[in-house]
C-alpha cells in the first residue's frame, strides 16, 4: 500500500514538472523593443532601412525619443543629456571653440567656457561626451555591415533592387564608420579600435596607434567607392564624391597623422573624385548657408535638419539658435526671429583678430557688430562681449522662414559637411606643397571664389602659407574645419598666430600639449588599453 | 524574542515575551511561558528548535503609534535590521539587513505576506510596497537573516527574508476590535537661509547692478522690498487619522474560523497640499475539512490608495525665492500667473511686449508649485493567496501542500497642472497647462507545490526529529504600462508604452533531523532558473545550505542548572543567489528598439534637391550583455542563544557574507558596447558582522513590569574585487544633484568600504576659512586633476547600530520608549555643496536673484561649485546620531463601564528628538540607496503627536 502510495507520488512530481513549462524561461519583450533575430524574420528591407537611417541620425540627433524625449529617451546614451552631448553639437564646439573662430559664454554647460579659453583639462564634459559619442556611433556602424554581409543578404528574401539597395546601405556605413574614425584620430590621436567582428560586451577595446587606424581608414574608403552610389546621387546620403572627399581629407592631414605628408595623392583624389563630379560653387556665398541650402550646387555631403521632422537641440538649430545675442537686462539686441528662429540663445561669438583677417569688401564677412556689443572679450561669460556670425541663418533665399517646435526652435538648415569651395581650396594647397600647378590652383580655383567674394584675382605668387590659412577661415568659418587647419599649419600652438582668449584674454603661447585633446579620465581608467596624450 | 544591548543602561527593561498572541488578561497570576512558534520558509518550526539566525515578533512587540507602514512596526527592534523611512506620507522605507547585500537597485529583503513573495519594486504611485497590509492585520512577523533561513527562498533572497502572517480567526465567541487615532505632524527643522534684510544687504555690497531686481515694482514703479519667509510658507500643521474595524470568530458552529478587518487611513504631509488616503479591506478563512485532515487558507487583501504628491523641488524653490519678493501680488503682471509673484521681465521687441523668466528654467514660487500640480496616483491593489494542505491519512506527518499567490497593482497617475506654471508663449502668447497620463498594471502569480514529512514520536533511538519538504514553484511577473504627455498640447502630445514579463522557476528540498532531542541539523537546497537571464549560459543557480543546533540547555550538565535558563548553539552556512535588476527584464537579449519619435527622422532628397525630402524613421540597436550571470552570496553564522535566571535572554550571531558577481548597471569604456551602460557582473564585497540582542526583565510582578530590550549591530565591509568582467567606473557612485552634469562622489576601491567617498581635500586660510578651489595636490603633479582625489575612508554606511526600548507598567497605565543610534555614518551635504556660493545668488548669471544658506557665510566662494570644488572633503560630515523614535503612553481599562469591553487609550509622539553633530536637517539622509549618504533634498520628517483609542469588545 505505502509502496503504491509513493509511486503514485513519484509519477505526479514527474507530471508537475513536465508541465512546469521550463520554455516560460525563454522571455523577449513584447513592445516596441523586437529581438534582432524577429526583425529580420518579420520585416528584413524595413530593418535595414530603418538601422541604417539610425547611422545617419545619429550624428546629429540623440536619440530616438525626439528632442525633448517625447515618446522615449531624448537620449540613447545612459547618463549623457540629450540636448548638450549630441554629436554633432560636442563635435562643432571642439573644433571651432578651441580657435579664433568662435567663442562660448555659458558657465553653465560645463566645459564650454574650457573650451574656449583653451584650458583643456581630461575632466572636461564636452569631450567626455564626443569620446563616448564617437565609439557608440561606431558599434552600430559595425552592427550594421555585421548585418549585412552578402551571406545574410542573399538569406533574408530581398528582391533584386532591395538586395542593390542594401549593398549600398553596407557602403554607406562603412564610409560613416569612416568618417567616424576620422575624426576620432583627428582629435585623439591613439584610440579604442572596434569593427565588424567586435561582439558588443563589457570588455575594454584594445587600442590601435593613429597610423594603423590612418591605413584602415585609407583602406576602408578606397574599397568603397567603387561601391557606393555616383556623386550627386540622393542629397543626404553618402556617395562617390563623400568618399572621395574624405579621403582627399585624410591625406591633406596625413603629415599630422602619420609624420609623412601625401600631397599628390590628395590631388589625385580630388581630380578623381570631387572636383569633376559635376558640382558647381553656387553663384551667391550667402545662399549655401540658407534655410533652403538644401537646393546647394556645391554641398557634397551635408548634415540634414528639418524644422518639423528632425528635431534636435544639438544639430544645426544648436549654431544658430546659440549664434543670436541673448537678453541681458530685460534688454533684447536683436529682433526677434533675426536669424529665422525664436531661439536666441546667445553663446557663441567671434574674436577681434578673426574678424580682422577679412577685408572690408568681402562679401563672405557676415557679422553682427552692432552698437551694445563690444569687440574685445575681457570676460568670456558676459553675453554682449565679441560681435556675432550671421552667416549661418534659418531664412530662405526668398526671405521667408519656418522654424518648427513649440518654441520655433528648429531650424531647416542643413550643415555643409563637405562642399565643393573646400576642395578648391584643398587643391590650392596642394599646389603650395609642388603637387599641383600653382597657375592652375589660382586660376581655376582660387580665383572663382575670390570673384564671389567682390576681391580682386590673386596669381601662383600669392599662394603661400599665410595666405592659404588665412583664406581657409575667410571661407570656411564656422564649417568645423579650423582647428585641423590651424594645427595642420602650426598655427593652434605656438605664438605665431594669437587671438583673444588664446590661453588668456589677450591670448599667448600654447605648448603644442593642444594639438591632441584629453583623453577622458574616466576611460583611461576604464581602459586600461587606453594611455592619456602627453601634456594632461 | 530578540532583545537589545544598550552602552548605558537605562533603569528599564522590555518585557520579552516568548508568548503567543493569546489573551492578555491582567488575571492571569501565573505566567506560562508558551512556546513560540516561529514562521520559517515553507513552515513552522518552534523557537527552540530554530537552527537559523531568526528574529521573530508579535504583535507586543511592534512598535505603537500612529503607524502607517508596516515597516515602522520593525524599527529598532531587530539586531542589525535598520530601517530609514521617507517623510512623505504613504512614502516608502529602506530596510537593510546585516548590511548592504548589493549595488543594484533593490536591496530591500523579500516580503512574503501569507505565502505570497511579493515584488519590491515600486509601481508608479506607490511608494511602499508593503502599502497593501494594515498594521493592524498584523500577527507576527519573522525575519530571516542568514543563508540557513534565507536559502530555501533561494534567489529573491540574499538580503534577508521578513515574513509577515496576518491574524486570523478563532474558535469561540466573535471578538471585535476598533482602533482609531487622530494625528498632528508638525515639521522639525528647516534650512537656515537668510531674511530679506540680510540678503538685501550681500546684494547691495557685493552684487550692487542686481540690487534693482528685488521685490516687486508698485503701480507706480517703485521698488517694495518685502519680507517672506518662504519655507514657513510651503510646510503646514498636518492632520491625519486612521480608523480600524475587526472582527474575528467562526461561522458554521467552528467549522470555518474568519476574520475580517476594514480599515481607512488619511493623512496630510508637513508639505502642503500632499495627502495619503488609504482604504483596505481583508478577509481571512481557515476552514478544516475532513476532519481536521485539509486545511485550507484563504488570505484577500484589498487596497485603494490615492496619493495626492506635492512636488519636492518646491523645498529647493524655497531655499532659492527671493525673500523681498511677497507670495502673491494684484499687480497686472502677474495676471497670467495666477496672481503669484514669479521672476518675469517684461520687454519689447518690435510693437509687442512679452513676459518671460528670465532663468528659462522653469517658475519658480514654490507656493505656487504646490498648490499648481495636481500630480495624482490612484492605485488598485489585491493581494490573494490560497493555501491548500491535505494530511495523508494513510501516513502520519505527511501533507502535501498548494500555495497559489496573486498579486495584483493597478495605477493610474496623472498631471493636471494649472495653467498659470506654464510660461506665456512668446511667439503665440498662449499659455498651456501642462497634463499627462500613465496607467501601470502588475500581475504577478505563484504557484508553490510541495510535500511535507515529519515524524516526532520516536519511541527510542537516536533520532528524535525527522522531517523533510520538497516541491517546485513557478512565479511570473508581468509589468505592462503606457504615458501620454502633454495632453493639451497637440504639438508636443507623445505617447509610449512597455511590456515586461519575467519567470522564475525552482525547484527546492529541506531536511531537518534531531538527535537525542539536542543536536539539530537542517539542510536545503533550491535549484532555479530565472527569464532575465536569457540567452546567457548561465541560467540555472542553486542555493545550498546547511545548519547546526546544539541546544546546551538540554544536556546533562547545565539541565538543572539555575544560573543558565537557556542555551543554545547555533552554526550555519548558505549560498544565495540575486538576479533582481528592478524593471529590466531582458538585460541578456539582442534587440532593436523600434520606437522612433516623428520628431527625430533621418532626412534625404531622394527625389532631387529640389523636390520635396523624404523621412525614414530609425532602428536603434540595444545595449546587452551575453554574459549576464547570478550574483551569488555564501553566508557564514555562528550565533549563541541563552538566558540567565530566566530574567536576562539574549542571543549573540557572529556573521560573514562573501557576495562574488555583484550585478551593477554601470557605465563602459567607450566603445564596448551600443550604450554608456550596461547591467554586468562587477564586483565583489565580503563583509562580516556581529550581532547582539539583549532582553532585561528588571521587574517582573504581576502588576508590575519594566523590560529593557537592548541590541546591537556591527557591520565591516570591503570590495575585494572591482572588474570582475570587462572594466567599469569604479568611482562612478554617489552622484549629486543640482546641476545640469552633476560629478561622482563615491568609489568602490579594492580594499575599502563600499560607497566610500572620494573628494578633493579642501585647503584652508590663515583665518580657517576654506579657500575656493584650492585642493592638497596629492600626487605633486602641480596642477589638480582627478588624480588628486583622495579615499577618505568615509562611506555612509555605519560600522554600529543600536537600538533599545524600554517599557514600563504600572498597573494599568504603561509607558514605552524606542531609541535608536547610529556610529560612524557620514554624510555629503549637497545642499551646502551646491548653493553656498555668490553665483547662486547671481542666479548663475541668468537675470534673476536667489536666497541661498547662511553657510555661505562661512565659506565666502565666488563662483559656481564646477567640477573640483563640488567634490570637496569641506561637506562630508559626521552623521553619527542617536534619536528617541518613539514615547507612547497608555492606560487600559479592562471592563470599561462594565461593559466587558478593554478599552486602551493612548498617546505618542514619534520623532520625538535627534541627538548629532550633522549640519544638515537630519542626519538620516534619505532612502536612495544609488546614493548612500548623499544629502539632497529631501523631505523632511516631522514630529508626530498621535492620541488613540483601542477597544476589544
Amino acid at each position: 500500500m505505502k509502496k503504491s502510495i509513493y509511486k503514485i507520488i513519484f509519477i505526479g512530481g514527474i507530471c508537475l514538472s513536465t508541465i512546469s513549462c521550463l520554455n516560460d524561461l525563454d522571455q523577449v519583450p513584447e513592445d516596441g523593443r523586437v529581438t534582432v533575430e524577429n526583425q529580420f524574420e518579420n520585416d528584413p528591407y524595413g530593418t535595414y532601412v530603418g538601422l541604417n537611417a539610425k547611422l545617419y541620425a545619429q550624428l546629429s540627433i540623440a536619440g530616438q525619443g525626439g528632442p525633448n524625449g517625447e515618446v522615449t529617451d531624448a537620449s540613447d546614451l545612459d547618463g549623457f543629456d540629450g540636448g548638450s552631448s549630441n554629436y554633432f553639437r560636442v563635435w562643432w564646439s571642439t573644433q571651432e571653440l578651441l580657435t579664433d573662430e568662435a567663442k562660448n559664454s555659458w558657465e553653465g554647460d560645463d566645459g564650454m567656457i574650457d573650451l574656449s579659453s583653451a584650458n583643456l583639462n581630461s575632466s572636461n564634459k564636452v569631450i567626455d561626451n564626443f569620446f563616448y559619442r564617437i565609439f557608440t556611433a561606431i558599434s552600430k556602424t559595425n552592427e550594421f555591415v555585421r548585418e549585412s554581409t552578402d551571406e545574410k543578404i542573399n538569406s533574408r528574401g530581398l528582391n533584386e533592387s532591395q538586395k542593390t539597395e542594401v549593398k549600398y546601405y553596407r557602403a554607406e556605413a562603412r564610409f560613416l564608420r569612416a568618417l567616424l574614425y576620422f575624426h576620432a584620430i583627428d582629435n585623439f590621436g591613439n584610440v579604442p579600435f572596434i569593427d565588424e567582428t567586435d561582439l558588443p560586451g563589457t570588455t575594454a577595446p584594445k587600442v590601435r596607434t593613429r597610423q594603423q587606424v590612418f591605413s584602415f581608414i585609407e583602406g576602408e574608403l578606397k574599397d568603397i567607392i567603387p561601391q557606393l552610389r555616383p556623386a550627386r546621387s540622393i542629397y543626404g546620403r553618402a556617395d562617390k564624391a563623400a568618399a572621395g572627399m574624405l579621403l582627399a581629407k585624410l591625406y591633406l592631414n596625413a603629415g599630422v597623422y602619420t609624420g609623412t605628408t601625401r600631397y599628390p595623392d590628395c590631388k589625385k583624389a580630388l581630380e578623381d573624385y570631387v572636383l569633376n563630379a559635376g558640382y558647381t560653387i553656387d553663384t551667391n556665398y550667402a545662399d549655401t548657408f540658407k534655410g533652403d541650402n538644401n537646393t546647394s550646387s556645391e554641398i557634397i555631403f551635408p548634415i540634414v535638419s528639418d524644422p518639423n521632422n528632425a528635431q534636435s537641440y544639438g544639430n544645426m538649430s544648436y549654431v544658430i539658435n546659440a549664434a543670436g545675442i541673448g537678453k541681458t537686462d530685460g534688454i533684447d539686441l536683436q529682433p526677434a526671429f533675426y536669424l529665422g528662429s525664436s531661439g536666441q540663445w546667445g553663446g557663441n561669438k567671434t574674436t577681434r583678430e578673426f574678424v580682422g583677417l577679412f577685408n572690408t569688401s568681402d562679401k563672405r564677412a557676415m557679422f553682427d557688430k552692432r552698437t551694445g556689443l563690444i569687440e574685445f572679450i575681457s570676460d568670456l561669460s558676459v553675453d554682449r562681449q565679441g560681435y556675432r556670425v550671421t552667416k549661418f541663418t534659418n531664412i530662405r533665399k526668398d526671405g521667408s522662414y519656418i522654424a518648427g517646435g513649440s518654441g520655433s526652435n528648429f531650424v531647416d538648415t542643413d550643415f555643409p559637411m563637405f562642399r565643393l569651395s573646400d576642395a578648391y581650396l584643398m587643391y590650392a594647397e596642394c599646389a603650395l606643397y609642388g603637387a599641383a600647378d600653382k597657375n592652375i590652383a589660382a586660376s581655376t580655383y582660387l580665383n572663382p571664389l575670390r570673384k564671389r567674394a567682390g576681391l580682386a584675382d590673386v596669381s601662383a605668387s600669392d599662394i603661400t602659407e599665410k595666405f592659404i590659412i588665412e583664406e581657409r577661415g575667410r571661407e570656411l568659418y564656422w564649417e568645423g574645419h579650423r582647428r585641423q587647419d590651424l594645427i595642420r599649419f602650426n598655427r593652434l600652438s605656438g605664438s605665431q598666430y594669437v587671438w583673444n582668449w588664446k590661453g588668456s584674454a589677450n591670448g599667448n603661447s600654447l605648448s603644442s600639449t593642444i594639438n591632441l585633446m584629453p583623453i577622458p579620465y574616466n576611460q583611461v581608467i576604464m581602459n586600461p588599453n587606453l594611455k592619456q596624450n602627453p601634456g594632461y | 524574542m530578540r532583545n537589545y544591548n544598550v552602552l548605558k543602561i537605562a533603569p528599564a527593561f522590555l518585557l520579552l515575551g516568548s508568548m503567543l498572541h493569546a489573551q492578555q488578561s491582567d488575571s492571569a497570576k501565573k505566567e506560562t511561558e508558551i512556546e513560540q512558534v516561529v514562521l520559517i520558509g515553507y513552515g513552522a518550526k518552534k523557537k527552540s528548535d530554530l537552527t537559523g539566525s531568526v528574529t521573530a515578533l508579535t504583535d507586543k512587540d511592534f512598535n505603537k503609534g500612529a503607524i502607517v507602514s508596516t515597516q515602522q512596526l520593525l524599527q529598532g527592534k531587530a539586531a542589525g535590521v535598520t530601517i530609514s523611512t521617507d517623510g512623505a506620507p504613504g512614502g516608502g522605507a529602506n530596510v537593510t539587513i546585516r548590511g548592504i547585500s548589493s549595488i543594484s537597485g533593490n536591496t530591500d529583503p523579500l516580503y512574503v505576506i501569507d505565502g505570497v513573495a511579493i515584488t519590491r519594486e515600486s509601481t508608479g504611485g506607490v511608494g511602499n510596497p508593503l502599502n497593501l497590509v494594515n498594521p493592524n492585520d498584523i500577527e507576527s512577523i519573522s525575519v530571516l537573516k542568514d543563508a540557513s533561513a534565507t536559502a530555501i527562498y533561494g534567489v529573491r533572497a540574499s538580503a534577508g527574508v521578513i515574513i509577515i502572517k496576518t491574524k486570523s480567526g478563532s474558535q469561540g465567541k466573535w471578538k471585535f476590535n476598533y482602533s482609531g487615532n487622530a494625528q498632528l505632524n508638525m515639521k522639525m527643522k528647516t534650512y537656515d537661509v537668510f531674511s530679506a534684510s540680510e540678503l538685501t544687504d550681500i546684494v547691495k555690497n557685493q552684487l550692487p547692478a542686481k540690487y534693482d531686481l528685488l521685490g516687486v515694482r508698485d503701480a507706480s514703479g517703485n521698488q517694495a522690498l518685502y519680507n517672506t519667509d518662504w519655507q514657513k510658507e510651503i510646510y503646514q500643521k498636518a492632520w491625519g487619522t486612521a480608523q480600524d474595524f475587526s472582527a474575528r470568530g467562526n461561522a458554521f458552529k467552528g467549522k470555518l474560523p474568519m476574520r475580517l478587518s476594514v480599515g481607512y487611513n488619511n493623512n496630510d504631509g508637513i508639505l502642503k497640499t500632499s495627502n495619503f488616503e488609504r482604504m483596505n479591506a481583508s478577509i481571512n478563512l481557515t476552514p478544516k475539512l475532513l476532519n481536521d485532515n485539509f486545511l485550507i487558507t484563504i488570505n484577500a487583501k484589498g487596497t485603494k490608495t490615492k496619493y495626492r504628491y506635492a512636488d519636492t523641488g518646491a523645498i529647493g524653490q524655497a531655499i532659492a525665492m527671493d525673500p523681498t519678493k511677497p507670495v502673491m501680488s494684484d499687480l497686472p503682471l502677474y495676471q497670467n500667473y495666477g496672481g503669484y509673484v514669479q521672476w518675469l521681465q517684461e520687454y519689447t521687441s518690435g510693437s509687442n511686449t512679452f513676459v518671460s523668466t528670465p532663468q528659462n528654467v522653469g517658475l519658480g514660487n514654490p507656493v505656487a508649485t504646490l498648490e499648481g500640480k495636481r500630480n495624482i496616483a490612484d492605485v488598485k491593489q489585491f493581494l490573494g493567496s490560497s493555501e491548500f494542505e491535505y494530511k495523508f491519512p494513510f501516513l502520519k506527518g505527511l501533507s502535501a501542500v498548494a500555495n497559489l499567490g496573486l498579486e495584483y497593482t493597478e495605477s493610474k497617475t496623472t498631471n493636471d497642472n494649472q495653467a498659470y506654471l506654464t510660461a506665456v508663449n512668446t511667439s503665440t502668447g498662449a499659455q498651456i497647462p501642462y497634463a499627462d497620463v500613465s496607467n501601470q498594471v502588475r500581475n504577478n502569480q505563484s504557484l508553490d507545490l510541495y510535500l511535507k514529512y515529519n515524524k516526532s514520536d520516536f519511541n527510542s533511538g537516536v533520532i528524535s526529529d525527522l522531517g523533510f519538504t520538497g516541491g517546485y514553484s513557478y512565479q511570473s511577473f508581468r509589468n505592462a504600462g503606457d504615458a501620454s504627455k502633454f495632453l493639451n498640447d497637440p504639438s508636443q502630445y507623445s505617447y509610449g508604452y512597455y511590456r515586461d514579463k519575467g519567470v522564475l522557476i525552482s525547484f527546492f528540498g529541506r531536511g531537518n533531523i534531531t538527535f537525542v532531542d539536542k543536536y539539530l541539523l537542517t539542510l536545503t537546497v533550491r535549484h532555479e532558473a530565472s527569464s532575465r537571464f536569457n540567452n546567457s549560459q548561465y541560467r540555472w543557480a542553486t542555493s545550498p545550505s546547511a545548519a547546526f543546533a546544539w541546544q546546551m540547555k538540554k544536556e546533562d550538565w547545565l539541565k538543572d542548572n539555575n544560573f543558565f535558563s537557556d542555551m543554545k548553539l547555533r552554526l550555519g552556512w548558505g549560498i544565495t543567489g540575486n538576479q533582481d535588476l528592478g524593471n529590466n527584464w531582458y538585460p541578456t537579449v539582442a534587440y532593436y528598439n523600434i520606437v522612433n519619435s516623428p520628431l527625430a527622422n533621418f532626412v534625404s532628397y531622394p527625389n532631387g534637391i529640389n523636390q520635396a525630402p523624404v523621412f525614414l524613421s530609425t532602428i536603434n540597436p540595444n545595449a546587452y550583455n551575453s554574459q549576464l550571470r547570478w550574483e551569488k552570496t555564501a553566508q557564514y553564522n555562528m550565533g549563541l542563544d541563552f538566558g540567565i535566571l530566566k530574567r536576562i535572554t539574549g542571543s549573540v550571531d557572529y556573521w560573514r557574507k562573501d557576495i562574488q558577481d555583484l550585478l551593477y548597471t554601470a557605465f563602459l569604456p567607450a566603445g564596448a558596447n551600443y550604450n554608456s551602460k550596461i547591467a554586468g557582473n562587477f564586483a565583489e564585497i565580503k563583509s562580516q558582522g556581529i550581532d547582539v540582542d539583549l532582553n532585561f526583565k528588571v521587574i517582573n510582578k504581576a502588576k508590575t513590569k519594566f523590560d529593557l530590550g537592548v541590541n546591537m549591530g556591527w557591520v565591516d565591509m570591503k570590495t575585494t574585487k572591482v572588474n570582475v568582467d570587462g572594466s567599469i567606473d569604479a568611482t562612478s557612485f554617489g552622484g549629486l544633484s543640482g546641476l545640469v552634469q552633476n560629478p561622482n562622489v563615491q568609489a568602490m576601491s579594492v580594499g575599502n568600504i563600499p560607497y566610500e567617498f572620494y573628494l578633493y581635500k579642501q585647503t584652508y586660510g590663515a583665518d580657517g576659512r576654506p579657500l575656493e578651489g584650492v585642493f592638497v595636490d596629492m600626487n605633486g603633479d602641480g596642477k589638480i586633476t582627478p588624480d588628486d582625489r583622495y579615499l577618505t575612508g568615509k562611506s555612509g554606511i555605519p560600522d554600529f547600530t543600536f537600538g533599545w526600548n524600554t517599557f514600563l507598567q504600572i498597573g494599568n497605565f504603561d509607558l514605552r520608549t524606542v531609541w535608536r543610534a547610529s556610529l560612524g555614518n557620514y554624510a555629503f551635504n549637497n545642499i551646502n555643496a551646491r548653493y553656498s556660493t555668490l553665483k547662486y545668488i547671481d542666479s548663475d548669471g541668468f537675470g534673476a536673484v536667489n536666497n541661498t544658506v547662511t553657510n555661505y557665510n562661512n565659506t565666502g566662494f565666488v563662483n559656481a561649485p564646477g567640477s573640483f570644488q563640488f567634490i570637496s572633503d569641506l561637506y562630508l560630515e559626521n552623521a553619527s546620531f542617536v534619536k528617541l523614535d518613539n514615547i507612547t503612553a497608555g492606560y487600559v481599562f479592562d471592563n470599561f463601564l462594565n461593559t466587558k469591553t478593554r478599552f486602551r487609550f493612548y498617546g505618542s509622539v514619534q520623532n520625538v528628538f535627534t541627538i548629532t553633530k550633522y549640519s544638515g536637517l537630519d542626519p538620516e539622509v534619505g532612502t536612495d540607496r544609488s546614493k548612500l549618504g548623499v544629502d539632497w533634498n529631501l523631505y523632511p520628517r516631522s514630529r508626530v503627536f498621535t492620541f488613540g483609542v483601542n477597544v476589544d469588545f
